[in-house]
This record gives C-alpha cells, sequence and structure tokens, in this order.
C-alpha cells in the first residue's frame, strides 16, 4: 500500500464489505419507529387529519362510479405528465442513458403518485399508443389506447366493462404515452444535469442526474452504471411527485394484453362517461364530498394529487352509500374524477395553486382554504371554507 | 432526491408515514455508520434510535442546508462523537474492537485476505477518533468534505487534514503489521 489511492480504495472496499452486513432487525424498528412516532406526536399540537384513522370498509354499490373513478387517475396521470412538455435548455448530455428510452418499443414500470409507501402506484405495461394500466389500491384495470382518445375500463370481479371518451381538452393529453418517458429522458439530454455519484437505489447500484427548471419542474434519473437503462425516474412537477421504478424495455408483451376489445365474459355498459370537460366546481365537488364524508367535516392538513387520489376508492365507496339514486351517483362520481382533473392540471398548465386550510371547518366562510391563480390571470380564484369562491387581486390574498 | 424533498415537507406537517418511509429508507445506512464509528453494536443501535427520536421531536423546526441523507448521517455523526464524550473511549485498544459483522461469508469479504480485513478492522479502531470519523464518513457514507466541515463546524482544510493524516497513519499501521 505505497500510493495514497491503494489506500483509499482498501479502506473503502473494507468499510463497503463491512456495512452491507449490517442491518437493523424488527425489534429495533418497532423500538425506533414507536419512539420516534411517540415524540412525533407529542410534538404536535393538532393532530393530522392523514393519521387520524378512517373507516375503509364500506360496501361498494355503483359500479359505474367506481370504473369512473378508475378511468379519471388514469387521465388525471397522463394529463399531468403530457404537459411536462420541454421545459429544459440545450446541450447534449448523458446519451448512453437515455438511448434505452428513445429506442423500447415496450417500456414496463410501476409508477407511484406521491412519495413511495404511501402513494398511489399504477403498474403500466406501455405497448406503441396503448398502455394496460392496474392499481395498488383497486382491481380495477384499464387499457388506454391514446390515439384515440379512448379507455376500456375492467372490473375484473364485477366483470363489468365500460368505455371512456375523453375527447375535448383532454385528448391531447392523452397522446401517446410513451412519448411522455421519452420526453423526460430527452429533456434531460438537452441540458446541464448535475451528477448526483454513485448510490444503492431498490438493491442496485446506480449513477444519478439531477436537472431543474425552478420553480416548478424538477428532474433526476438513476441509472445502471454498466448497462446505462435507467432505474428510477423521480419528477416533481410543481407540488406532485412522479416516481417511475421498477424500468424495464423492450421486454415481450402480448399485445392482447392492450386489445381494445370487450374480454369474453364480461358486460358492457350502456352508460356514457362525460369526461370533456372539467371545472372549478367540479373541484369544488371533490372537496365538498371528501371533507364531508371522509374527513369528519374538516378540511386535511395538507392537500396534494397524490393524497387525494389515493383516497379514490374510498371516496367512490362513500358515494355509493349516499341515499340518491344511481344515476346521481354517477353523475357524482365523474364530477369527483373531472375535479380531480381540474386540481390537478393547475400547475401543468402554468398556473399557480396554495392551501391554507388545514382544520377549517367545513361551512367556515371566514377563512379561506384554498386559492389558484389560473395562467394568465391578474387575480386570483379564493375559495373558503363555505366552499364560496371570490375573485381576489393579489394584495389582498389571506396572509 | 426529490422524494425527500417531499417526505421532509409532509414530515414537517407531521404526517407519520413521511417519518416511517425515510426511517425505512436510511436505517441501514446509518447504522453501518453508527457501528464503524462506534465499534459497538449496541451504542450504534442507541445512536439510531436517540437521532431518530429527537428528528422527530423538532420536526416542525428542521431546517434543512443539505440533503436529507447528509443531514440524518451527520446526526449520527455527532451523536456518537457525544457518546464518546460522554465517558467511553476515544479510540479503541485491539483487544477491545468489536469485530462487528466480521464473521460474514460474503464472496468480497471472502476475497479479501482475512488477516489484512482483520488489521483493517483493528486499525482502523486505533485511529485518532476525528480522523477516523472522517475516514468513515467520506468513504463510506460518501460524504463531500465541505458537508462533513459544515455539520462539524470546521473548515474544509481541517477536514481534508484529518483525512490524510489519518491515512497516513492507516498505511504505517498496516505495513507495519504486515512486515511483522
Amino acid at each position: 500500500m505505497k500510493r495514497a489511492q491503494n489506500i483509499e480504495t482498501a479502506v473503502r472496499n473494507f468499510l463497503a464489505g463491512k456495512s452491507t452486513t449490517i442491518q437493523t432487525g424488527k425489534e429495533l424498528d418497532k423500538r425506533i419507529i414507536d419512539g420516534a412516532l411517540l415524540a412525533q406526536e407529542q410534538s404536535t399540537k393538532e393532530p393530522s387529519a392523514f393519521m387520524q384513522p378512517i373507516v375503509w370498509r364500506i360496501i361498494m354499490r355503483t359500479r359505474t362510479t367506481k370504473l369512473a373513478a378508475a378511468a379519471v387517475i388514469a387521465v388525471a396521470v397522463l394529463i399531468g405528465l403530457y404537459f411536462v412538455g420541454n421545459p429544459f435548455g440545450a446541450t447534449v448530455t448523458f446519451a448512453q442513458v437515455i438511448e434505452p428510452i428513445l429506442k423500447a418499443r415496450t417500456v414496463v414500470f410501476d409508477f407511484i403518485v406521491g412519495t413511495e409507501g404511501s402513494g398511489l402506484t399504477l403498474h403500466d405495461i406501455v405497448l406503441g399508443s396503448k398502455i394496460r394500466r392496474t392499481f395498488s389500491n383497486m382491481d380495477t384495470i384499464l387499457i388506454i389506447d391514446t390515439d384515440n382518445a379512448r379507455i376500456l375500463t375492467l372490473d375484473p370481479k364485477a366483470k363489468g366493462a365500460v368505455y371512456i371518451d375523453i375527447q375535448g381538452p383532454l385528448q391531447e393529453g392523452t397522446k401517446n404515452f410513451l412519448e411522455f418517458v421519452r420526453n423526460i429522458v430527452n429533456n434531460l439530454k438537452d441540458m446541464p444535469a448535475q451528477e448526483l455519484g454513485h448510490r444503492s437505489i431498490d438493491g442496485r447500484k446506480a449513477a444519478g442526474f439531477y436537472a431543474a427548471e425552478k420553480p416548478n419542474i424538477e428532474l433526476t434519473i438513476w441509472a445502471d452504471p454498466e448497462t446505462a437503462k435507467p432505474i428510477r425516474i423521480e419528477l416533481l412537477l410543481g407540488q406532485t411527485l412522479y416516481i417511475l421504478k421498477n424500468i424495464e424495455f423492450d421486454v415481450s408483451v402480448d399485445e392482447s394484453l392492450v386489445s381494445m376489445d370487450v374480454p369474453a365474459g364480461y358486460t358492457l355498459s350502456d352508460k356514457h362517461i362525460d369526461m370533456s370537460q372539467f371545472t372549478e366546481q367540479d373541484f369544488i365537488t371533490v372537496l365538498r364530498v371528501w371533507v364531508e364524508h371522509l374527513l369528519g367535516g374538516s378540511f386535511p392538513q395538507t392537500l396534494n394529487v397524490g393524497e387525494l387520489m389515493s383516497q379514490t376508492p374510498a371516496i367512490g365507496e362513500k358515494i355509493g352509500q349516499l341515499n340518491i339514486s344511481d344515476e346521481e351517483k354517477t353523475q357524482l362520481g365523474m364530477a369527483m374524477g373531472r375535479g380531480f382533473v381540474f386540481f390537478q392540471q393547475i400547475e401543468p398548465n402554468g398556473g399557480t395553486w396554495h392551501y391554507t386550510g388545514s382544520g377549517v371547518k367545513l361551512g367556515d366562510g371566514s377563512k379561506a382554504i384554498f386559492w389558484y391563480q389560473p395562467k394568465g390571470s391578474q387575480t386570483y380564484r379564493v375559495i373558503y371554507g363555505d366552499l364560496k369562491v371570490a375573485d381576489v387581486a393579489p394584495e389582498n390574498l389571506p396572509k | 432526491m426529490l422524494e425527500d424533498k417531499l417526505l421532509v415537507w409532509k414530515f414537517k406537517r407531521g404526517s407519520s408515514d413521511a417519518l416511517r418511509r425515510i426511517y425505512e429508507k436510511y436505517k441501514d445506512d446509518l447504522l453501518a455508520l453508527a457501528v464503524s464509528l462506534s465499534n459497538d453494536r449496541s451504542a450504534a443501535e442507541d445512536a439510531l434510535h436517540d437521532v431518530f427520536v429527537s428528528f422527530s421531536r423538532y420536526a416542525g423546526r428542521l431546517q434543512l442546508r443539505t440533503s436529507l441523507r447528509s443531514y440524518l448521517l451527520s446526526c449520527i455523526a455527532n451523536r456518537v462523537r457525544t457518546m464518546n464524550h460522554a465517558g467511553t473511549q476515544v479510540t479503541v485498544e485491539l483487544d477491545q474492537a468489536e469485530a462487528v459483522g466480521s464473521d460474514c461469508d460474503r464472496p468480497d469479504r471472502i476475497a479479501m485476505s482475512a488477516e489484512i480485513f482483520s488489521r483493517m478492522d483493528e486499525s482502523l479502531a486505533q485511529l485518532p477518533y476525528q480522523q477516523r470519523e472522517v475516514i468513515i464518513l467520506h468513504l463510506q457514507s460518501g460524504m463531500a468534505f465541505r458537508t462533513i466541515a459544515q455539520s462539524q463546524s470546521v473548515s474544509i482544510n481541517t477536514v481534508q487534514s484529518r483525512y490524510r493524516y489519518g491515512l497516513d497513519k492507516l498505511r504505517s499501521m498496516l505495513n507495519g503489521k504486515v512486515q511483522q
């Protein structure tokens, strides 16, 4: 060991070998988590709405509502990603890392909206312009034809099927999903990215690259240093995080998996699900149903797309319990879906939003809970605790 | 990296899910660092416990100037240093150093000569604590010298000097022992 590099390499290898054998055990995990949670609870005067237990055991009664809600998740995610566009600058780098994405005909990956472990996880099989999508918290299967802006929604348990047309504003947001993945990597290719070095990602050694166009878009890609294939992509778009992981390129995909034909044994619903328009009033419907029926009448501590979407099954089930007609339930379910889309597309469309509703009681018109500025608008739309809305100049926004 | 930003954001607002995720994500890295610094598995577990309880207690006041990972690694290093100052040894005699995890049968471990491995463990344990700490933070945890300097409130030159002196001593000890 005569040279500095030799001793450094030897010590690094020694420490790496030693540290990989050290892991916590279940008992230690429990002791630490219990202690940390207790400390967290003691430090928080008001418990988080998200920490309070929510009753999930509600019987689903309206299949169409559930199908509509599931379809909306697909649409909302798609539209948000479409609007990523080409936010970064020039200068080519990382050619090896992006090559597999640009050339792949098929891509399979897990897609998380929110943080890992708490957000909603989608599993996508992408074949050209078609996607087969399944969810971590629902049995629903979606086959999405992005070229023709059409979704076939399947409920394997009830053997129900329904087609959803997503014409109008959503149509542009649902073009070729594979292009989204390529857009991300193209963006990274064309910008000066920061190298993050090597790290263990999902149990694999990975090289990281980070790029950002503040304040709205930040992107991290972790790639296998041997094959240059991306392992994990994290995209922070406004206040919403999207994670792509377990990514596989050019795997063999049976084309029947993305067939838009209703499978044998399924009954096709004659319901027409209208997703062509989405409005502020739809978003207010989301807030009202969520707060009134799932949060005990108080607005949540935080509001973000991932958590709201993860609540979709519970909201759908709650709607199924309401004492209204099936047709009214379907209409309410669709309004909820459109409300998700409205909320989710504020930032991708160039607007901004701010949430201040933590702990505010539903019906309290004296407190603002949410305001947003549509792109190009000089004023803000402010929503109050009684769900009334007003136009407010920037200087008059609540402090 | 981005996930960490969102986790911290949610954690500061009282999310227990975010706390659990942060713990799951970094627990093994942090414990490994604590073991390397302390050479004592029990003390290392206590350090990990103390850091997470403290981290949770002061969530609302958390102001990160570096990455979440670097912050937690620094917390572990600070905690182990405090425990050392509180009464345990700063350096470890050869016969006192625990061979933590040295009974592993990993192929890469086997590839390294058993003698070198044992000597390395012993020699590291004998280094002055400040030098050992810098070496471990840099070579095991991948922390940049600048980040280490910030976390220890010393200059980057001081950190680099400790690193160089530490490696020089380590080289001397290993060469001397191999020649014996």
